[in-house]
């Protein structure tokens, strides 16, 4: 067992934990917002794959994003540029409504470039610190721990908004 | 050994980003419930530690959990009937055990948080790749064989989506980024 067992375990973890929580809502709940400043889970879903995305194909591999090789914003219907990061409360409520089998297919892409590049990593590389940009040092194995955090952290908020729909296990 | 590294990190964002969620909210606000059905944030703070104990006393080391054994029950002021696995850790409870849950001592809470978390980390320390890899069993059927390994990993997976319940909830009082 090493860290790729463990980063793996957990993505396969939170991945059925995810597809639990998304099974058969109506694009009603998908879009739905218990508050005017809490997000919607179209939104938790698109940002949660770019956010893979972003982590695994900008700063791990140094190359273009899924998202932007597949032309999957012009399929989509979302914007090119950004993953969610930042957004204000408008900029949430108006994301445009998209296909939600499309942004799965989009999302499955990005994993295959996750596993595959946690496949062939070395312990070495994934060590070596690097600059982010934006935060304190960091390197690949930080970023796929800070991936595992924060993923798990928007899947568990469908969760709730699913449960504040259904009530407890609907 | 990277895998150490790996769930450190993963721990330390995982410790930051739940005192961030918790940072000044009021009694009242941590039994906030948006529905009658869903969780405060008192019973999710309880429950996610519990099971680390759980995890990692009780399954991984074959002791009593820290909860038990320095009596943070009486402590905390808990007194509940023990079910589900012989372990009261808040698995399967109903909406009205989740909403009668003991109003407790957040800075007991906090302590018993941080025992917890300190016996994981001396805990993961220790542990050889053998050990962690090695299959196991526990009282509860539907996750054998497990291994440490896999634990560790669902801790951090579990953890954090209750984090996630926690950071939405403030932000159903308080609007975002409050």
């Amino acid at each position: 067992m090493d860290y790729r067992d463990i980063v793996r375990m957990a993505l396969a973890e939170y991945s059925e934990d995810m597809a639990r929580a998304l099974d058969g809502l109506t694009p009603k709940e998908r879009r739905f917002q218990p508050t005017l400043d809490s997000n919607h889970i179209d939104f938790l879903v698109w940002h949660i794959a770019r956010v893979e995305d972003g982590w695994i194909n900008t700063y791990a591999r140094r190359t273009q994003t899924v998202w932007e090789q597949g032309g999957w914003a012009g399929r989509l219907g979302l914007p090119e540029e950004g993953g969610g990061f930042g957004y204000d409360v408008d900029q949430i409520r108006s994301l445009p409504e998209y296909d939600p089998v499309l942004l799965t297919e989009y999302a499955q892409a990005v994993r295959e470039t996750t596993l595959a590049y946690l496949e062939q990593s070395t312990p070495e590389e994934i060590g070596r610190p690097r600059d982010v940009g934006w935060r304190e040092p960091y390197c690949v194995g930080s970023a796929l721990s800070h991936l595992l955090v924060e993923e798990c952290q928007h899947v568990g908020q469908i969760a709730y908004i699913r449960g504040v729909l259904r009530g407890l296990d609907g | 050994m990277y895998h150490r590294d790996l769930i450190r990190w993963g721990l330390e964002e995982t410790a930051r980003d739940m005192a961030q969620a918790l940072d000044g909210l009021t009694a009242e606000e941590r039994r906030h419930q948006p529905t009658p059905e869903a969780n405060h944030i008192d019973f999710i703070v309880w429950h996610l530690t519990r099971v680390e104990d759980m995890w990692i006393q009780q399954f991984a080391q074959g002791k009593p959990s820290i909860w038990e054994a320095d009596g943070w029950a009486e402590k905390a002021g808990f007194h509940h009937d023990k079910l589900g696995y012989g372990m009261d850790i808040g698995f399967g409870y109903t909406i009205e055990q989740v909403r009668d849950l003991p109003a407790y001592d957040h800075d007991v809470m906090d302590q018993y948080v941080s025992a917890v978390r300190q016996s994981t980390l001396a805990y993961l320390d220790a542990a050889t790749v053998e050990e962690l890899s090695a299959p196991r069993e526990v009282p509860v059927p539907q996750w054998n064989p497990f291994s440490v390994g896999f634990s560790l990993s669902r801790i951090l997976v579990e953890q954090n989506q209750h984090i996630g319940h926690i950071a939405y909830i403030r932000g159903m009082q308080r609007g975002i980024n409050k």
